[in-house]
């Protein structure tokens, strides 16, 4: 239903005449069915499918602050770059000022044939980055743990006095990892190292503790590395290898009684004094003498004293050296033979 | 490292199919050789579509046999140092950490998830496009930090950063 314009004309006397236009609002085109148009209009509380009064608009895109450009461009290049970064944190394109690329492109279809900038770049994210130790920043913490430290003793000062000074050496290990839990089983383990030197023995206790460590003993360093890894606890572990220093050390200074059947075989060195050999040169020295009953022995060795110490020193050196100057030794101990025997060639 | 045969070489890298075993014993100059568990793996290869306008990051461009040379892994934790620790804990966690951020992050996260941890913390990065406003991010990422910290019994820290939108992060069409 339309209505049109409606003119009044008001009729005045005289030649003036107004004319008032009244005009009514058009209403809505339909939009419902073309079936039912012209009746009557559908009530529409609310829109449905069928109701689309157009095509369909893309929700428009929320349109936020924009966004700042990134920090890099306001640094100054003498800035403190410690106070950027300050701790450990995923490489951030916007605060890094430096150009960098990360990225293979094979070809000029990928990434239009340029280089990977750091902008939207996964890859200089994901490796770890040490921007939060630099030079400066070691400095910083240096010199704030500075306080904390006091100063090395003046006597250290050669490996030697460190030797005298600290003469075991004790280590235990400490493992890192990024899971929650500080358990590590392999941190259990305590090692105590030192010299022989540092004790007090004599020839028996020194042989017979060498002989109670077995391997533990190093003969090349003279070192002794006690291994304490039985129980689960370091300070176990610990005290375990303390007890067994403590236990070596006084048990080898005591001589057991089984200690006397010790055979020429288990001589740890030659002992002349106990071998055959002093034996038969006694028989050689007395052979010679006119009365060889009435002689005593240690006056015989001390008649020819030059001769049997000779004699003593090389045969020693032949059984107690090795094999690299066995050659030597042993042409020592052929003439030191051939002057006992009165045979210089 | 892959061993190429002089005589069947290639004309561009991404066209050889096979490949010697990395043992040193298998070596032949004069027969083909092909390496059966390498030559026919499709995971996570694309085919090639025809109008040649399927967009990839570069992650997804560079396959994963090319994880440790024009890509890296997307985890970093010591559990595969020797006698690491944790090792199965760290791989499930990893897997629920993706599935929770996909499903709390609706289609922000343009990259993989990329999971460091670091002592005992967890640290999650990432690139996410700016559909949403910066207020409504700054509360995901609070809950997510809150939740998971609840959820693992170790911190997690978000250092996620931003990028304009999706294409972005398109390096090439396949």
């Amino acid at each position: 239903m339309s209505l049109a314009f409606l003119k009044l004309r008001l009729n005045l006397p005289l030649n003036n005449s107004l004319i008032f236009v009244r005009t009514f609002r058009q209403p809505q085109r339909s939009t419902g069915p073309k079936s039912q148009e012209g009746e009557f209009r559908t009530l529409q509380l609310y829109p449905t499918k069928t109701s689309r009064s157009g095509p369909m608009k893309k929700r428009a895109k929320p349109q936020y602050k924009e966004v700042l450009p990134p920090r890099y461009l306001r640094m100054s290049t003498d800035q403190d770059w410690t106070n950027v970064w300050p701790a450990a944190t995923s490489f951030k394109y916007s605060v890094v000022p430096l150009p960098i690329t990360q990225g293979y492109v094979a070809s000029d279809k990928e990434n239009k044939g340029l280089p990977m900038e750091k902008y939207a770049n996964t890859e200089l994210i994901k490796i770890p980055n040490f921007f939060h130790l630099t030079p400066n920043h070691i400095k910083k913490q240096c010199a704030a743990i500075k306080k904390f430290c006091t100063p090395w003793p003046e006597q250290l000062d050669s490996d030697e006095a460190c030797d005298y000074y600290l003469p075991i050496k004790i280590t235990t290990y400490d493992y890192l990892n990024s899971t929650p839990s500080i358990r590590d089983s392999r941190a259990r383990v305590v090692k105590f190292n030192f010299k022989l030197d540092q004790l007090e023995f004599d020839e028996h206790a020194r042989d017979k503790f060498i002989r109670l460590a077995g391997d533990k003993y190093n003969a090349d360093r003279d070192e002794l590395t006690l291994t304490a890894d039985k129980c689960p606890y370091r300070k176990q572990n610990y005290d375990y290898a303390q007890y067994l220093l403590t236990a070596l050390y006084f048990e080898s200074w005591k001589t057991e009684s089984w200690e006397q059947e010790r055979t020429k075989y288990d001589w740890q060195r030659y002992f002349w004094d106990e071998s055959p050999s002093r034996t038969r040169l006694l028989d050689i020295l007395r052979a010679s003498e006119k009365d060889p009953s009435s002689v005593n022995a240690q006056s015989l060795l001390d008649q020819n004293k030059k001769l049997v110490e000779r004699y003593r020193q090389s045969i020693t050196r032949v059984q107690d050296e090795g094999v690299e100057y066995e050659l030597k030794n042993l042409e020592d101990y052929r003439d030191d033979v051939l002057t006992l025997y009165n045979l210089k060639l | 490292m892959n061993i190429l045969l002089k005589q069947n070489l290639p004309r561009y890298a991404w066209q050889q199919q096979c490949y010697l075993s990395t043992s040193p014993i298998v070596h032949s100059w004069f027969v083909k050789l092909t390496n059966v568990t390498q030559v026919n793996t499709e995971a996570a290869v694309p085919k090639h579509t025809r109008k040649r306008n399927y967009p990839l990051t570069y992650e997804q461009r560079q396959f994963p046999k090319l994880i440790g040379h024009t890509k890296t892994w997307n985890t970093f934790n010591t559990s595969n140092l020797r006698d690491g620790k944790r090792k199965a804990e760290i791989v499930s966690d990893d897997l629920f950490l993706r599935q929770f951020i996909y499903g709390t992050w609706h289609s922000l996260f343009v990259s993989e998830l990329i999971i460091k941890r670091r002592h005992n913390m967890v640290i999650l990065s990432g690139l996410v496009t700016r559909t949403i406003h910066p207020r409504r991010m700054y509360f995901l990422i609070g809950y997510t930090e809150e939740i998971l910290s609840a959820l693992l019994k170790t911190p997690v820290k978000m250092e996620i950063q931003t990028v304009e939108n999706k294409e972005d992060v398109i390096f090439t069409y396949w």
